[in-house]
């Protein structure tokens, strides 16, 4: 007030106000009520293993890089093996690929699991004590790892059957190491010891241990995947220099000699057919060719690994099968391979269904064939009442095998699927173990929606370059096993993060605050990462909403806050 | 030629690039104010303010923020008001200022603040003394493009085609929009510029390098007016963030009246998208937005020949 106008018993020279518009709370104007409301983003809703990848990249873009990779160890105990191995789909959901190109978010992730193991950071149990019910799972696989990993921090004694002489299944007996590294496995899985998990190998259940043996357990779980190979039912598989795919990453990821011609044709379209194809290359195989059912374009394996290969000079026949293989004084001479029609897979048994085109075939010169043609579950270990009569385990929604203790998850329930999708059958199986265990109900994780494209505000984005790992130089990586992917330096991380759009989670950026013109946000008083509104003054223009970048806030009519 | 160097002096500075300026925490202004849900013109004044701080005194015309201030006893700002007549904004704030003078007191920004009509229209005579005289005032003339507090009459900053209560559909405002940064520029002040309530950054900018300026400084705010123009007021923002993109609105200063620079190089979206978000747009037919859109262009191409 100016000084002078006010002197007592003395009237102002002009009208003065004495009070200011706060006496007027202009929220009773409002008809439209704005909120902070978090939804889902796509990310974490396409990964199946539930990871809050807007989390940790929020976290990881502020440098929190131990505090990241925690948010990751609540829904996947194997950052850096996944952060390899995965083929993201989290990043296939990423609305930025809409924008310029989705987050490298394996980078991230993977960068995280190796700063946590460079740093030797310990998985920790949740709160809740020790419990005294004990656990069996069959199969060290993802599955396996995830449930043993979500039960023992939850406080149950976990011990984990593996057939093989040291654990990890499809991830060490499968995945070939120049996309994962065997110390970087070897790590995880200690990290697991650690924390509790006990760790039985070389016991094939059913053959070293009875069956019966594990009822002594309060629960078991099954996740024994897809152990045995379907028959190639082609004349010429008896024919030496025959492999099947699966055996032949089998032998050579646990250190068997393995030996492979200089040609060399891969039976199958899958993923596993390009490990193969891909290790038979590093093997000393000069020529390698991909014999695929499927025409180009529908190959169940990852657009990715394809690549991958077809850089490693391996050649890709599609839309092709091999009439017969033929023989010549017991070993595989040529195979006959010819055009057919492709008419689809079924994705429970993998079966597929083709006819062969009329004309002749084509004769390739080969050493050695591998049939990558899928996967069965080998279930002759159980008694038959409790394995049923089909391919796979008959599970309910939450994985339990009807009215017993017995759970399962992972491939052997699901078909051929991703380790991905195993370690979120692991968690989401421990979960469906622990309720059942202590007689609660199962709650069911219900997600707000997730956002879509359309929702984001572009205003407040800049293209930018998504940061790619660098890859070995073809002839370094045909020389052996080395890893092919370099991942991302710390700076890159960081940039990347900063990438990310934060799809329907509020990280802060103010907009809201700044755009109010009723002043009715505050953002000294953040309250878990939000701001807040003050309804007194708020008159529901509803800027705030519109011009969040990111779908955080949503709109509601001040009726239903009325009543 | 001429083009190609002007382009190579835009600045590509964009709203998402925050942190290159901070904006101020401290408010200026109180909640309870009484604008419509969604003015541009309290925005405005509220980043206006954050630029120049409290020692600051405001000369506010007659326009809609005479309403906004508050009715009698109260105050929206926390600042000192002086409520004047309609045409007299640079003239009362010249005598302000003054009187500031006499004290001694150089530091107190003297803020005229008047709406388009009070700018454009009624007092402009008294801008143009204050500019010829060359007063050490800073003019902020908030456009909402239409008489919005009287009852959206039409002024000399209506654009062109556009609908208000005294431009009705049957015989829409006839005129291109009065050109009035280019009238200040030929005063020969120290700083002109327009800026946006969409880009709260360039105008607190703005703001703030007026205030260190000595003499007459304008800024030419684009301000959105819900019931004016039509439109659902959550986009009001989305709507001045579209005038500059379509380069109906350009953002660009001129100091000592020559030296042309634009701030913010748009995205060159089509007029269309900005009009069909306004009502006041509402009745335009295809061959009408292709004359906006001409002229929209024809202006561009002029303001890049000026920012050489």
């Amino acid at each position: 007030m100016v000084k002078g106008l006010f002197s007592p018993g003395m009237l102002p020279l002009i009208s003065i106000s004495s009070r200011t518009t706060l006496d007027t709370p202009t929220g009773s104007w409002r008809y439209m009520r704005p909120l902070y409301q978090d939804r889902t983003p796509p990310c974490q809703d396409g990964c199946p293993a539930g990871e809050k990848v807007q989390g940790y990249l929020d976290l990881a873009k502020k440098r929190k890089f131990n505090e990241a990779w925690r948010l990751i160890v609540e829904d996947n105990p194997l950052p850096a093996v996944m952060g390899r191995v995965c083929y993201h789909p989290c990043e296939s959901a990423c609305n930025r690929k809409d924008y310029d190109e989705a987050i490298n978010i394996h980078a991230v992730e993977r960068f995280l699991g190796d700063s946590a193991l460079a740093q030797g950071l310990e998985l920790e149990p949740a709160s809740g004590g020790e419990r005294g019910e004990h656990i069996a799972v069959v199969g060290s696989g993802p599955a396996g790892l995830s449930a043993a990993y979500q039960l023992a921090r939850r406080g149950y004694p976990v011990t984990v059957f593996e057939a093989l002489a040291s654990p990890g299944g499809v991830l060490r007996a499968g995945i070939p190491p120049y996309r994962l590294p065997r110390p970087i496995l070897d790590r995880e899985i200690g990290r697991l010891q650690a924390l509790g998990v006990e760790f039985r190998t070389g016991i094939r259940v059913g053959v070293d241990l009875r069956w019966e043996e594990l009822q002594r357990y309060q629960a078991i779980f099954l996740a024994v995947g897809l152990s045995r190979t379907r028959p190639f039912p082609v004349e010429g598989a008896r024919l030496k220099g025959f492999y099947s795919g699966l055996e032949f990453l089998r032998d050579f990821n646990q250190g068997h000699k393995v030996r492979v011609g200089a040609r060399v044709a891969v039976i199958g379209g899958g993923n596993v057919a390009i490990d193969v194809a891909r290790t038979a290359r590093r093997l000393g195989a000069e020529e390698v060719s991909l014999i695929s059912l499927e025409p180009k374009g529908e190959l169940p394996a990852h657009p990715e690994e394809l690549e991958q290969a077809r850089r490693e000079g391996i050649r890709l026949l599609d839309g092709r099968g091999v009439r017969r293989i033929q023989g010549r004084n017991s070993w595989v001479e040529a195979l006959e391979v010819a055009r057919v029609d492709f008419q689809g897979r079924d994705p429970v048994t993998g079966a597929v269904a083709f006819t062969f085109r009329k004309g002749k075939g084509m004769l390739i010169p080969v050493e050695t064939v591998i049939a990558a043609i899928g996967q069965e579950a080998d279930l002759s270990f159980l008694p038959q009442e409790i394995r049923g009569g089909g391919w796979l385990l008959p599970v309910d929604d939450h994985g339990r095998l009807r009215d017993t203790n017995i759970f399962a998850g992972g491939d052997v329930v699901t078909g051929p699927a991703r380790a991905v999708d195993a370690i979120g059958a692991g968690k989401r199986a421990a979960l469906a173990i622990h309720s059942y265990l202590q007689g609660v109900l199962l709650e069911e994780a219900k997600l707000p929606p997730v956002v879509p494209y359309e929702r984001l505000n572009l205003a407040y984005f800049i293209p930018a370059k998504r940061a790619e790992s660098r890859s070995l130089p073809i002839r370094e990586r045909l020389a052996g096993f080395t890893e092919v992917e370099s991942g991302l330096s710390q700076g890159m991380v960081r940039l990347e993060a900063e990438r990310c759009m934060s799809c329907g989670v509020c990280n802060g950026c103010d907009n809201c605050w700044l755009f109010c013109p009723d002043l009715a946000i505050s953002r000294k008083a953040r309250e878990r990462g939000a701001y807040v509104i003050n309804y007194d003054y708020c008159k529901g223009c509803g800027i705030c909403v519109e011009e969040c970048p990111r779908t955080a806030m949503a709109l509601e009519e001040e009726v239903q806050w009325r009543r | 030629m001429a083009r190609d160097k002007a382009l190579k002096l835009l600045n590509t500075r964009d709203p998402a690039l925050k942190g290159l300026l901070e904006v101020p925490e401290e408010e200026y202004m109180y909640s309870g104010h009484n604008a419509c849900p969604g003015c541009g013109a309290a925005q405005a004044m509220r980043f206006v303010l954050k630029a120049l701080g409290n020692q600051t005194i405001n000369v506010l015309a007659a326009s809609c923020w005479s309403g906004i201030a508050g009715v009698f006893p109260y105050s929206a700002l926390k600042i000192p008001v002086l409520h004047t007549a309609f045409e007299t904004a640079a003239a009362a704030a010249s005598g302000v200022r003054a009187s500031l003078d006499m004290q001694g007191d150089k530091e107190t920004v003297v803020l005229a603040w008047a709406g388009d009509g009070g700018t454009f229209d009624i007092g402009l005579q008294a801008l143009s003394g204050a500019g010829e005289r060359n007063e050490d005032i800073l003019y902020v003339c908030y456009d909402n493009e239409a008489y919005m507090n009287t009852g959206v009459h039409r002024s000399s900053a209506t654009p062109y085609l556009a609908w208000t209560a005294t431009t009705p559909v049957i015989h829409p405002q006839d005129r291109p929009k009065k050109d009035i940064l280019a009238i200040m520029a030929a005063h020969r002040i120290p700083y002109a510029a327009t800026a946006s309530v969409a880009f709260p950054h360039d105008l607190i900018e703005k703001a703030g390098k007026a205030k260190g300026i000595r003499g007459t400084r304008f800024l030419h705010i684009y301000s959105p007016c819900t019931p004016g123009w039509r439109y659902s007021p959550e986009l009001g923002i989305k709507i001045a963030r579209l005038a500059v993109e379509s380069k109906v609105f350009p953002l660009y200063e001129v100091e000592g009246g020559e030296r042309y620079t634009l701030s913010y190089r748009p995205r060159a979206v089509p007029v269309r998208e900005y009009l069909r978000l306004q009502g006041r747009f509402d009745h335009l037919r295809e061959e009408e937005i292709g004359l906006i859109q001409e002229e929209v262009d024809r202006r561009w191409e002029r303001l890049l020949r000026w920012c050489t």
